[in-house]
């Protein structure tokens, strides 16, 4: 994992920033495995820790590779978390969408839900 | 680089989906760059692969973890049931040692009477022999089933007569087979030379006085019957009876340790529940195998196989008198030196000696035993103990050996472990003899030495009152 400032991290070519309005934006780039959703675990409790308000998260799933199991099960626990408002998936092609489904079928949670465009997403998270 | 055609990216999946119809997991499709519905079939392909993979990995280790739940469900009990068989041994061993001990104590207790008649005295002393008799056999079945536990029982192969054990166990037990009113038969159909062999002799006696001895044990009418057969590479002898036989769910378990065929029946006869697995382990360190087969009320037969190797003919060395230093005549006394630190044990050895002794010497420990060596060379025989204070025995014998070579010295020890005998013949002795000293062993073993006339032994051994 890589630290660029103190909201800006990467892990491998995977993209994650806290932005304004307790948003934590990731662009997934290629695989997803166990190490991936290790370190996206290990950051967002880091982050949990630091705000200790309500998290929401806008997955960017455009370049994202498979996800594995692993990796899905990561997100279930994240959007299964108390602090964690909504999390919004966004894809504009069909394997991301695929994706989506795969990662959102681990979790009975309403709180994670797929968008095809970033604006769509962030209005379902605002509202 | 050029790319693939719709066609053959369909081919790829299909391939990929029989590949996973003969259970291989590891495959995946390939995802080209275009994104496109193509790629969502196989990246959804991929993604349900691995959650199938995943799937089976679970079931298999679900069901590794249901099998050893099993195990653990059938060792608990194995444990549980061990738990009360042990519970269960202990209070039966309790009642094996008490009883005798109520003998022994309790009519030595009443031979203090003064006005007991001969007759009466006779009894008594005869009820404390049996109670020791029997104290001694409980306590021998737990050194050997210790020894077995411990990894410590080996064997001793050397030639055996089976016919003559066979023809021994049956003249032994006749008498009592007799007075319960039942017949006792045996078959031993190879003639001698052929019955002859490499074996633990010692150990087949064990195991058929053992199974003889239940056979008679469990039956009240009817005969029991014995011998062997040769099969393969094998004797197999069996044991049968007419009494009371065993439950079908009992006749795996009676070969283990503590168990009689069920609750019931220790409390209706005498015995540790050791024997059956005492024997059980002797056959299996001989090569051999056992079991049983029985009908509850119709009797049992014990089988048992063990190798069969033919000896060499051979002239059989414990048939042959010692020939020592000196040959004894009928009638010539012994200087003899008792080295015991326990006074009753002493006692003992000085009543059982005193009628071939010339005159007997005391010493309480291995250093007082090498001065009165030093002191008379003339000593024929040293009875010593192994175990004593200020010295022992294996350091005393070492030093008398040095002072005199032709001395007969007789380890005579409580220890009964296997590998004692061999210590102390290293040591220097010339023969071991295990507390408690029974006179017949000790006359037998004086008599190889000594060349005594066995008449006159008798004569001279058959009065002593001996109670320690």
């Amino acid at each position: 994992m890589r630290r660029v400032t103190s909201t800006e991290f990467w892990i491998g070519p995977t993209e994650v920033r806290l932005t304004q309005g307790n948003l934590i934006y990731v662009k997934a780039v290629g695989p997803q495995n166990y190490h991936t959703a290790t370190a996206h675990i290990g950051l967002i409790r880091q982050f949990y820790q630091e705000i200790n308000e309500p998290l929401n998260f806008l997955i960017d799933l455009n370049e994202a590779g498979k996800n594995s199991p692993e990796a899905r099960k990561a997100w279930k626990d994240v959007s299964d978390d108390d602090l964690t408002c909504k999390v919004a998936l966004v894809g504009i092609h069909p394997v991301a969408r695929v994706i989506a489904g795969f990662v959102m079928s681990v979790s009975v949670s309403s709180k994670i839900r797929f968008f095809s465009t970033q604006e769509k997403a962030l209005k379902w998270i605002y509202e | 680089m050029r790319k693939k055609s719709d066609k053959a990216r369909i081919n790829e999946m299909l391939e990929a989906i029989l590949k996973v119809a003969q259970g291989d997991y590891s495959v995946q499709i390939e995802i080209s760059q275009r994104k496109d519905l193509l790629d969502s079939l196989a990246m959804g392909f991929n993604m349900m692969i691995d959650d199938v993979r995943d799937s089976v990995e679970i079931a298999l280790q679900n069901e590794k973890i249901s099998q050893m739940n099993e195990e653990l469900k059938l060792a608990k009990e194995k444990a549980e049931k061990s738990d009360r068989l042990k519970s269960a041994f202990l209070a039966n061993m309790s009642h094996e040692i008490r009883t005798p001990m109520n003998g022994i104590l309790g009519f030595a207790d009443l031979l203090k009477k003064p006005e007991l008649t001969e007759e009466k005295q006779q009894k008594y002393i005869q009820i404390i022999q049996q109670s020791g008799e029997r104290m001694l056999n409980i306590i021998n079945d737990l050194i050997e089933i210790s020894k077995i536990e411990s990894g410590f029982m080996g064997t001793s192969l050397r030639t055996a007569n089976i016919n003559d054990q066979i023809e021994f166990i049956h003249s032994f037990f006749r008498p009592e087979v007799q007075k319960k009113g039942m017949q006792i038969m045996f078959d031993h159909p190879l003639s001698d030379e052929q019955a002859t062999i490499i074996t633990d002799h010692d150990k087949v006696h064990a195991i058929l006085t053992n199974l003889v001895k239940n056979a008679i044990k469990f039956t009240q009418t009817g005969c029991i019957s014995f011998g062997y057969h040769k099969r393969s590479g094998f004797l197999q002898f069996y044991i049968r009876d007419t009494g009371i036989g065993i439950a079908e769910d009992n006749l795996q378990e009676i070969f283990n340790r503590f168990v009689q065929a069920d609750d019931t029946i220790s409390s209706t006869y005498d015995g540790a529940g050791l024997g059956l697995a005492i024997a059980k382990a002797y056959v299996e360190l001989l090569g051999g195998t056992i079991w049983v087969e029985s009908k509850i009320n119709e009797g049992s037969v014990f089988y048992f196989t063990i190798p069969y190797k033919p000896a060499e003919p051979h002239h059989d060395e414990s048939d042959q008198l010692f020939s020592g230093p000196e040959q004894y005549a009928e009638g010539k006394k012994l200087k003899i030196l008792i080295t015991e630190d326990n006074t009753s044990a002493d006692l003992l050895l000085t009543l059982l000696l005193e009628d071939f002794a010339q005159v007997i010497l005391h010493a309480a420990n291995g250093i007082e035993a090498i001065g009165i060596c030093r002191n008379n060379p003339d000593i024929d025989l040293v009875m010593m103990d192994l175990k004593m204070p200020v010295m022992n025995g294996y350091d005393a014998v070492r030093h008398i050996r040095e002072l005199n070579k032709n001395v007969i010295i007789i380890a005579q020890t409580a220890n009964a472990l296997t590998g004692e005998k061999e210590k102390a013949m290293n040591a220097g002795f010339d023969d071991y003899i295990t507390k408690p000293i029974k006179r017949e062993a000790l006359i037998t073993t004086i008599h190889r030495f000594f060349n005594l006339k066995p008449a006159t032994v008798k004569q001279q051994v058959e009065f002593p009152d001996i109670i320690t």
